[in-house]
């Protein structure tokens, strides 16, 4: 459980997950979306990958990425959101993950 | 793969129980119990039998899934089944004092909460709506959708065996389980006119 805490704190990866909620996307799609090094964006998507909320399939030389939320984690999401918490820096564009 | 040995603990417990509870009660009153006592040590270790056999050799991701989803099948399965064993034990033994409309409201409250469990992974789990030809949002929008209404259908019913009265409880929460039920499926079948 703490997983899912540690990947909906960052405010970069709520986007993320925001993104995917719409449809799933290619990881090309989402770090467009980004000001972000591949590298940062990578292991952004690891820690969702990790804590169980989005899932990655390859198709072709495409790796889609696609959401995983359960209702709870769905609610929790949306706290998350709604609250701000871990709002951006703006003067920091590179998210640590 | 081959199970280890706490992969298969918590169904043989759970199991054992059952069996357990079941004989005191058959023990006790035989004429209503023998039915219920055959069914509910039956029913897990069949299917536990079923798992090893499945699996055995297995050793892929996908399989340890399907595994511990099963496992907790067995589980949710075996408490519906211990609870009202339990109950009964405890009722034909007389040590504590219980009447029927207890045990009816426990049951459906047992009943909700487990419903609830299983809701909340319906959108992880996701439903495959590859028959309707509908594309990927769409099916993630519907299990969402599916999730969330299910999850609402089933606290409700076990706050209206919790709370309401007996005698319009059990209408009520068909009623309950039925109309979430039914939404769920109208948008399906909504969906599928629509692809």
């Amino acid at each position: 459980m703490s997983s899912v805490f540690k990947a909906l704190a960052d405010p970069t990866r709520r986007r993320v997950l925001e993104l995917l909620r719409e449809e799933p996307m290619s990881a090309g799609e989402i770090s467009a979306q980004f000001d972000v090094s591949k590298p940062t964006m990578s292991a952004h998507f690891a820690v969702l990958k990790e804590a169980g909320l989005v899932d990655a399939t390859k198709q072709g030389k495409q790796v889609i990425y696609r959401i995983r939320l359960s209702v709870l984690e769905d609610a929790l999401f949306g706290f998350a959101q709604a609250f701000g918490i871990g709002a951006p820096n703006p003067d920091n564009k590179e998210d640590t993950p | 793969m081959s199970l280890d040995r706490p992969q298969i603990i918590t169904p043989l417990i759970m199991t054992g129980l059952v069996v357990a509870f079941g004989a005191t009660s058959a023990w006790l009153n035989p004429d209503a119990a023998w039915l219920f006592l055959a069914v509910a040590a039956g029913f897990p270790i069949v299917w536990l039998l079923i798992e090893r056999l499945k699996f055995r050799g297995a050793a892929s991701d996908e399989a340890i899934e399907e595994l511990t989803q099963i496992r907790n099948a067995i589980t949710s399965a075996g408490l519906m089944l211990a609870i009202p064993l339990a109950m009964t034990a405890a009722y034909t033994s007389q040590f504590v004092q219980m009447n029927d409309d207890f045990e009816q409201r426990t049951m459906g409250v047992v009943f909700g909460l487990v419903f609830a469990a299983y809701s909340n992974l319906v959108p992880k789990r996701g439903v495959s709506l590859k028959s309707t030809k509908c594309d990927r949002a769409s099916e993630q929008a519907f299990n969402r959708f599916a999730g969330r209404m299910f999850m609402i259908t089933a606290i409700v019913y076990a706050a209206v065996w919790a709370f309401a009265p007996l005698d319009w409880a059990l209408f009520a929460g068909m009623a309950v389980l039925v109309s979430g039920i039914g939404l769920v499926m109208l948008r399906r079948i909504l969906r599928h006119s629509k692809h």
